[in-house]
């Protein structure tokens, strides 16, 4: 028979009502709370019996606190002696539980109890709900200036999307709480003639919903993302996974291996937030080091590497929608096909190079094909796009006596079998083999040095118009 | 705010003060408070706590002694001059009910 059990439970501490009511129907089944953490509710197997629950809150606790001081145990012995005996702490928060059925309550003056909760608001429940804000908004700030500078990319990944929609969840879920904090601790000022303190509101039901919700949207996001991804994005990934899991087992361990060590608050807190900066930002570097050699040298997707003056380069041989065979030019040997794409619900994003080797004697001089393909699935989205890459490429710069501009400027679609058709143009005629065609669907910009015959346009236009 | 606070005493904070006449610890004023009022008033371990350091900090009781985590304290002359202002507020309190509800059952009489 096992002595300990762990279970994940679904409110807060700060929910005292449930808390309490919970705490008791578990002693009755013959468990007592033991310890509060991240990783669930520890409890230890005792004689099922009714006991009587209690929290209370000190404000001067930490959950760094080696142990309690001798200030906060002279709080316990004053509770042991009206009977109430200590099961744990969490933070500020001290559960008590007494084996009378009507015990004489450890806070019997609402007032002292509201200060008292307030002064540990003010110490954790607060402060750290500001800084989740704070940190959640600072990430969304940082996705938003990686939408503003690559838009058409962002939108068509979906990745931009489930971290916008987690970290909004996020900070909705402070905002809220503190709401709940504030609006309970009001109604409880205002309140306190009546002799007891309002209950807080419920949050088991408000935390399995996000629960729920979140565990859905990263199910189908995983999903997705096996079906539809590299072996490069999906061991990012799994690693950053496996990782944030490791990083949030290792600062509780590392905090309470501290408070064995009787290591002080202030040093516990410094070392393990220390830690969490640490392998945070080692998360990051790992991640983009590997995706990074990756990337560049093949490693973990099995493509053929070659180096030239010193440098490998991958040759990568991708499926391309459009390429140089399709206008009659063989480009088959000693090329590289590079397609980066990426698909979201609004957009699919294509950005193709088919270009010889570098070290092909004169590979300077043979034809190579670049485009970007965009595939709009919303509709509403199609202008922004187009208005999107126009405004990207054009460019009005001043100049000696004249301006530099770089502008596309209107041509026949006709030949290309499209709706709309520009060439790009600037004064020094470097944007010949140019262009920026609309279909239906699609956007296409695709640049070719050798230029575009009216047999290449109408090849483009059998692929994309209908 | 605290000074304000302590204007009017709370039931809980007339008896701990005046349990505190004499040098005595948190533990003997939990058994003594419902002793003296045959059980009708009670102080939470959690508010006792609590009260203790604020009366200290306010000057109304001061530390005597301390005997590992026992630690005693007394009444200070604020605290006294606290606790009698109070019993002058009460007892006129008493008073005024005196002289309304007494008078009319006599008048009634």
């Amino acid at each position: 028979m096992k002595d300990k059990k762990r279970r994940f439970e679904f409110f807060n501490i700060t929910d005292s009502s449930n808390t309490q009511r919970h705490l008791e129907k578990m002693a009755r089944q013959g468990w007592l709370i033991e310890s509060v953490s991240s990783f669930g509710w520890t409890y230890r197997k005792i004689e099922p019996k009714k006991l009587k629950f209690s929290i209370t809150y000190y404000p001067k606790a930490s959950a760094f606190d080696p142990h309690p001081s001798e200030d906060q145990q002279t709080l316990i012995d004053f509770c042991r002696r009206t009977g109430c005996m200590q099961a744990c702490t969490v933070g500020q928060a001290q559960i008590f539980y007494n084996e009378n059925p009507n015990p004489i309550p450890i806070e019997t003056d609402p007032a002292i109890e509201l200060e008292n909760i307030h002064a540990s608001a003010k110490r954790s429940l607060i402060p750290s709900n500001v800084a989740i804000m704070a940190i959640l908004m600072l990430n969304v700030w940082t996705h938003y200036r990686l939408y503003r500078t690559n838009p058409l990319q962002s939108l068509a990944s979906n990745d931009i999307f489930i971290i916008l929609f987690i970290l909004l969840l996020g900070v909705f879920s402070a905002v809220k709480s503190l709401a709940d904090y504030f609006s309970w601790y009001k109604k409880a000022k205002e309140n306190l003639d009546s002799g007891r303190l309002p209950a807080m509101k419920d949050t088991a039901v408000y935390n399995k919903i996000t629960l729920a919700i979140i565990g859905v949207v990263f199910a189908a996001y995983l999903v997705t993302k096996f079906v539809s991804s590299d072996g490069v994005s999906i061991r990012a990934v799994i690693g950053m996974l496996i990782y944030t899991v490791a990083i949030l087992t290792a600062l509780p361990a590392i905090q309470k291996q501290l408070k064995k060590e009787n290591a002080s608050k202030n040093t516990n807190r410094i070392i393990t937030i220390g830690f969490g900066i640490v392998l945070n930002v080692s998360m990051v570097v790992i991640v983009v080091m590997f995706i990074i050699a990756a990337s560049s040298q093949g490693m973990l997707t099995g493509e053929e590497t070659y180096t030239h003056n010193g440098a490998v380069f991958t040759l990568y041989n991708d499926d391309m929608p459009i390429i140089l065979e399709d206008f009659g030019i063989q480009a088959t040997e000693n090329y590289t096909k590079r397609n980066e794409h990426q698909s979201s619900v609004l957009l699919e994003y294509s950005e193709c190079r088919q270009s010889p080797r570098f070290d092909r004697e004169n590979y300077r001089n043979l034809p190579q094909l670049e485009y970007t393909l965009i595939k709009v699935k919303a509709d509403f989205l199609y202008d922004f796009c187009l208005k999107t890459i126009m405004d990207d490429r054009q460019d009005i710069l001043p100049g000696e006596g004249e301006e530099y501009r770089r502008m596309y400027q209107t041509t026949d679609p006709a030949p290309w079998g499209a709706n709309g058709a520009w060439q790009l143009m600037d004064s020094t005629d470097s944007f010949a083999g140019w262009y920026l065609v609309c279909y239906d669907d699609y956007i296409l910009e695709i640049k070719c040095d050798a230029g575009f015959d009216t047999g290449a346009m109408a090849a483009i236009g059998r692929k994309l118009a209908g | 705010m605290a000074r304000e606070k302590f204007q009017t005493l709370t039931e809980q904070m007339f008896y701990t003060l005046m349990c505190l006449k004499e040098e005595r610890c948190g533990m003997d004023i939990l058994d003594l408070v419902p002793a003296v009022t045959g059980g009708r008033v009670n102080v939470g371990s959690g508010t006792l706590y609590t009260l203790l350091e604020q009366f200290v900090r306010e000057d109304m009781i001061r530390q005597t002694k301390v005997e590992g985590r026992r630690r005693s304290y007394i009444l200070t002359e604020k605290g006294a001059a606290m606790l009698e202002k109070e019993y002058r507020r009460i007892q006129a309190q008493a008073e005024d009910y005196r002289k309304i509800f007494l008078q009319e059952d006599s008048y009634e009489r």
